[in-house]
């Protein structure tokens, strides 16, 4: 542990970053698509001389500058806030592999700022022309800045000849970036047809815009649910193995993966047959079903595809306890309280007795009082296993999970606990160690509920 | 102290420090212009709304421009933050754990005042006035970015006092982790640096009326200029008592000793002097705007005169930064090792976007001066 460790109760400092990101990942799409769809449909209201429709779209714009500008931006940087405080050794790492992928992504928020004010606070000030040069740069750059941004998250899936050759260009262009940048592209589209079927069931009467709305989002749309099933096949395609492997041994992606499969027909189906086949039916109930639908099955998708990388936060160099891989056999041999420089200074702190020309010595440890032993088998489990959980309550808490399993077991587990859930990350500590964090699970387990079924102790007993 | 970091032992910087440095300064001075306006201006906004005449005027105005100064300066903000992760994660990191409820606070609070923010913008109507609700929303966003000024600080002093961290974790830590309640308030530096910044704000304020009334604002007369001389030199007045004020305490109240002596001896201590006497230049183009009255030439001074305090400011306080995380680890040992191909990439795209950017705005100049656009 290079870092402090972040304790938040219940939910666990990494459930923080899944929250802000689901939340941006919403309206960043918006953002993206916006842009696009901004610089098409302008140029169509010119080119038309369709003057009604030009008064929609401006009437659009300020929605999509208050969602977009202010909640998509801020949370961005809300991302960026997190990631530090919850992951901070895989940012540092990212950071150091990508600062100028981010840097030149910045470049390109500048450009998107830009345009997009002068876009909307100079309508009708600006010559067409020039407007719709202005919205162009605004699409251009926004869909520049999801690139970009998605070689740097489809590197934390699959960082591929990296990991051999570390450069930039081998990792941003990594296996997942093509099927990444094609699905996100493709959800960027759809989000933004369904932000606009709302925001005009909402605002325009039924009648000839409205209708002319629909009908020129829908296609769009269908091509954005087209582009998001091909790429999603070509992210099954290039997940790592074991990533592949967790989609079927997680019960709960299992389930997710399938109730993303149900939420994406039921949007196709509701694409179908209501704005493209029944464009009247577009009431805002509508609207307000079909982009629910669209957000869950977007917040589905952005969850399995962070869950997939367990036990990984960069896949094959950061675990997700914030240890690199290569350091596990360090830490196997000199000790998880001792490798980590916050954990050293901890036991150096409070135990000196254990230590020794700065070293712990890993048996005296075992000599500790009980409740000492639990208070720094504790330290381990906030420092090896709380990235994935809580304590005795709250998200995937171990007390739970563990209850009633006998001491001998739980030893073995902690110290095979890649052998025994192979998207956990390996035991990074001594045997001794192992001792101490399974003390302090024993008391945090709760009791063994009435009326399940007995243990073989139990059992053996009873005859 | 926490043992410290061997720079031996860190990656190797992607970039040569001096790069890493200079867009970092760089982005600082860029953020802390609309920064410094957001800062000031919302809280003065609000106050001279209530008046009549060139007072209500500055502040329909400044109420009108602050969503778009917000967002520029939220996203300038980004560089220093890069770079600053890129060349001391090992301080940063930690910093921010310690206190990270304080540090993510920020994100709450700034999104509740942006939005405070445009409800206040949206509610400026000359004809009529502005709703109660508008209003208050608009006295929430400039309380909430004074707030939000103390956090940032809060990290960013702690991040350069590595010293303090032991005691803050070990006060705040279950089971050796974090509980992310920790805070720097009890360090002297913080009071100093944040009414350094609000200063500063001021300052900045006041050059940025002086070119605003000049140079982008349609309805700015001669009586309105005229009494933008007077404002921007009063709240000049303010600005700098405050900034040299608290920025003599933090010189010589605050800085460890080995810092002191540092920055006062070799060639920084030229740098330290006009740093500190830096307020005095922009007093002094606010007094000629006064006397002379507001010109193109003076407004253009005032705006210079204030970019070379910020950048004083702002180069002084890299320097000072690297001296204080020298106790933790000399960062100019850290190995480097450029990434050149894409720094060429960032700079090549920063150059086009600067060509882009400079298209755009041009295409602005034209409608202001009533030409046909280039496009056309």
């Amino acid at each position: 542990m290079h870092y402090p460790w972040w304790y938040v109760p219940v939910l666990t400092a990494p459930m923080l970053i899944a929250i802000i990101a689901v939340l941006h990942v919403l309206v960043s799409h918006y953002a993206v698509g916006g842009g696009l769809f901004f610089a098409v449909e302008v140029s169509h209201a010119y080119r038309t001389g369709n003057r009604e429709y030009l008064a929609y779209l401006k009437r659009h714009a300020p929605f999509f500058i208050l969602l977009t500008v202010v909640f998509g931006a801020i949370t961005g940087v809300g991302i960026w806030w997190t990631i530090g405080l919850a992951s901070p050794l895989a940012t540092e790492v990212l950071i150091r592999t990508f600062v100028f992928g981010w840097a030149t992504e910045w470049v390109f928020f500048v450009l998107e700022l830009t345009s997009a004010f002068i876009f909307y606070y100079y309508w009708d000030r600006l010559p067409p022309r020039t407007h719709q040069a202005i919205a162009w740069i605004y699409g251009i750059s926004a869909w520049m800045s999801l690139v970009l941004i998605t070689g740097i998250t489809a590197f934390m899936l699959h960082p591929g000849t990296w990991l051999q050759t570390p450069s930039f260009w081998r990792g941003f262009f990594n296996p997942q970036f093509v099927p990444q940048v094609i699905s996100r592209t493709g959800g960027a589209i759809l989000l933004t047809a369904l932000y606009v079927y709302l925001h005009s069931s909402l605002t325009l009467p039924s009648g000839e815009v409205r209708n002319l709305i629909i009908r020129r989002s829908t296609r769009p749309a269908l091509l954005g649910a087209v582009l998001i099933t091909s790429g999603g096949l070509a992210w099954l395609a290039f997940l790592p193995p074991s990533a592949r492997m967790a989609l079927e041994a997680a019960a709960v992606l299992t389930v997710l993966m399938v109730l993303i499969f149900a939420l994406t027909i039921v949007v196709f189906v509701l694409l179908y047959l209501g704005p493209y086949r029944n464009p009247g039916w577009m009431t805002p109930g509508f609207a307000v079903a079909l982009l629910l639908f669209g957000l869950a099955a977007f917040s589905t998708g952005e969850f399995i595809r962070e869950a997939v990388r367990k036990p990984y936060v960069v896949y094959g160099v950061v675990l997700g306890n914030q240890i690199l891989e290569k350091e596990v056999p360090q830490f196997r041999k000199e000790g998880f309280l001792q490798s980590g420089r916050w954990t050293r200074q901890f036991v150096a702190e409070h135990y000196p007795q254990v230590m020794e020309n700065g070293h712990i010595l890993p048996d005296k440890l075992l000599q500790l009082s009980e409740q000492d032993r639990r208070l720094l088998g504790q330290v381990i489990f906030m420092h090896h296993c709380n990235d994935c959980h809580a304590a005795d309550t709250g998200y995937s808490a171990v007390g739970p999970l563990l209850f009633s399993r006998p001491r001998d077991m739980l030893v073995e587990m902690v110290r095979h606990l890649n052998e025994t859930h192979y998207f956990m990350p390996p035991w990074s500590g001594t045997p001794e160690e192992a001792e101490l964090v399974t003390d302090y699970l024993l008391s945090i387990a709760p009791e063994r509920p009435h009326g399940i079924y007995p243990t073989l102790e139990q059992l053996e007993a009873r005859r | 102290m926490i043992e410290p970091v061997d720079p031996a032992t860190l990656g190797p910087l992607p970039a040569p420090f001096w790069f890493i440095q200079f867009f970092k300064v760089l982005g600082f001075i860029l953020h802390m212009v609309p920064m410094n306006l957001w800062f000031a201006g919302m809280f003065l906004a609000l106050v001279l709304y209530r008046r009549e005449g060139p007072a209500r005027h500055w502040a329909e105005r400044m109420a009108t421009l602050m969503p778009v100064i917000i967002a520029f300066g939220v996203n300038f903000g980004i560089v220093p933050l890069l770079f600053i992760q890129v060349a001391y994660p090992w301080a940063f990191y930690p910093a921010t754990i310690l206190t990270a409820w304080f540090w993510l606070a920020i994100i709450g609070l700034l999104l509740i005042a942006y939005y405070g923010v445009y409800a206040f913008a949206f509610g400026v109507k000359p004809d009529r006035p502005m709703l109660a609700w508008r209003y208050a929303a608009g006295w929430v966003a400039a309380v909430f970015f004074l707030i939000i000024a103390i956090l940032l600080s809060n990290g960013m002093s702690l991040m350069a006092a590595p010293e303090r961290w032991k005691s803050i974790w070990l006060a705040h830590q279950l089971a050796g982790a974090a509980t992310g309640t920790g805070h720097n308030f009890a360090d002297s530096s913080l009071w100093h640096r944040w009414p350094m910044v609000l200063g500063m704000a001021f300052l900045t304020t006041a050059a940025w009326s002086l070119i605003d009334g000049m140079f982008f604002d349609p309805k700015a007369d001669g009586s309105y200029r005229l009494w933008l001389t007077k404002y921007a030199f009063v709240i000049g007045i303010i600005g700098a008592i405050v900034y040299i004020g608290s920025g003599t305490g933090y010189v010589f109240g605050s800085w460890p000793k080995d810092v002191f002596h540092y920055m006062w001896s070799g060639w920084r201590l030229p740098l330290t002097f006009l740093t500190g006497a830096s307020p005095a230049l922009i007093l002094a183009v606010l007094f000629l705007v006064r006397i002379k009255g507001l010109s193109p030439l003076t407004a253009i001074l005032a705006g210079v005169a204030q970019l070379v305090v910020i950048t004083l400011n702002a180069i002084s306080r890299q320097i000072v930064q690297n001296i204080e995380l020298a106790q933790y680890s000399p960062v100019w040992k850290i190995p480097e090792k450029p990434d050149w191909g894409p720094m060429v990439l960032f700079l090549g795209t920063f150059a086009g976007g600067t060509v882009v950017l400079v298209w755009m705005l041009q295409q602005l100049v034209r409608i202001h001066r009533g030409q046909p656009s280039v496009a056309e």
